[in-house]
């Protein structure tokens, strides 16, 4: 898909407000990332049994952990794909419907 | 015969520890599956989307205004109609992993809040929808096109283009 150059565009409080809760998602999916590595490590390591010094770490932990992050960012994109469609609807201008109609096909911002 | 009595009380402790440890490692596993699945099932059910016949609300004489609430509503309800059995074994796993992980509370908080938010988004739509169309629910509620996953805007503009709505 072409996704389209838009210059001088002035957001709206609507679209500023769904700028925002994407900003949110970004965070959490970060944030989720994140908290699933640790949450493994800590699961495996420091685990009520933490007394015992080896540890068995099979392949399948980091398997399933693996899998679990390349999935974050499809569930990211699709609530910023419903989000962009949500504010489309509920907005008049025709620049701003350009920018909400590109990002929920999947263009990124691109400041300058 | 006291010696003996710890002796078992430590032999139940170290061995349901050791359960309990299985059980939230297992879980943690389960909790990874159900992630990968919903985030599968969402894009099988995004990629499925279609665009909707324009004369899909021919009948009804519909305002933008309706139309904007019925597809918003009916757009989020599909697609949570679509998922459904992925994010049910997700809350499933998540609740039983919240019960045996104290540690992992965190975790769950942040991915409760991010696979909840279609469920939010439907809860706030559905209120606008009853409220706004108490008359011909019923007879929207019947079109089966609108219970599968659509794209929302390109309905939307389909519909606009080829109708005269006010």
């Amino acid at each position: 898909m072409q996704c389209p150059n838009i210059q001088h565009i002035k957001f709206s409080t609507d679209s500023l407000k769904a700028l925002d809760e994407i900003k949110r998602i970004k965070q959490l999916s970060v944030l989720l990332s994140s908290s699933m590595v640790s949450g493994t490590l800590s699961t495996i390591f420091l685990g009520a049994n933490s007394l015992t010094t080896t540890y068995s770490v099979y392949s399948a932990d980091f398997d399933s952990l693996t899998r679990a992050l390349k999935a974050v960012p499809i569930i990211t994109r699709t609530l910023i794909e419903r989000i962009a469609g949500e504010t489309y609807l509920s907005l008049t201008d025709y620049k701003e419907k350009k920018f909400w109609k590109a990002v929920y096909l999947g263009c990124k911002v691109n400041k300058k | 015969m006291t010696r003996t009595l710890l002796l078992l009380i430590a032999l139940f402790f170290s061995s349901s520890s050791l359960s309990f440890d299985l059980s939230e490692k297992k879980l943690l596993m389960l909790y990874h599956e159900s992630i990968e699945n919903v985030s599968n099932k969402e894009k099988q059910c995004s990629n499925q989307s279609r665009v909707l016949d324009s004369d899909i609300f021919t009948f009804y004489n519909l305002s933008k205004e309706n139309i904007k609430i019925i597809l918003k509503y009916k757009n989020v309800n599909a697609f949570l109609k679509c998922t459904k059995d992925a994010r049910y074994n997700y809350y499933r796993i998540s609740s039983l992993l919240r019960l045996v992980s104290v540690k992992s509370a965190n975790m769950l908080d942040v991915s409760d809040n991010l696979i909840t938010a279609h469920d939010l988004s439907e809860i706030k739509f559905r209120l606008a929808y009853e409220k706004a169309l108490p008359m011909i629910r019923t007879e929207i509620d019947k079109i089966k096109d609108l219970d599968i996953p659509f794209n929302l805007i390109e309905t939307y503009e389909n519909i606009l283009l080829s109708n005269d709505v006010n």
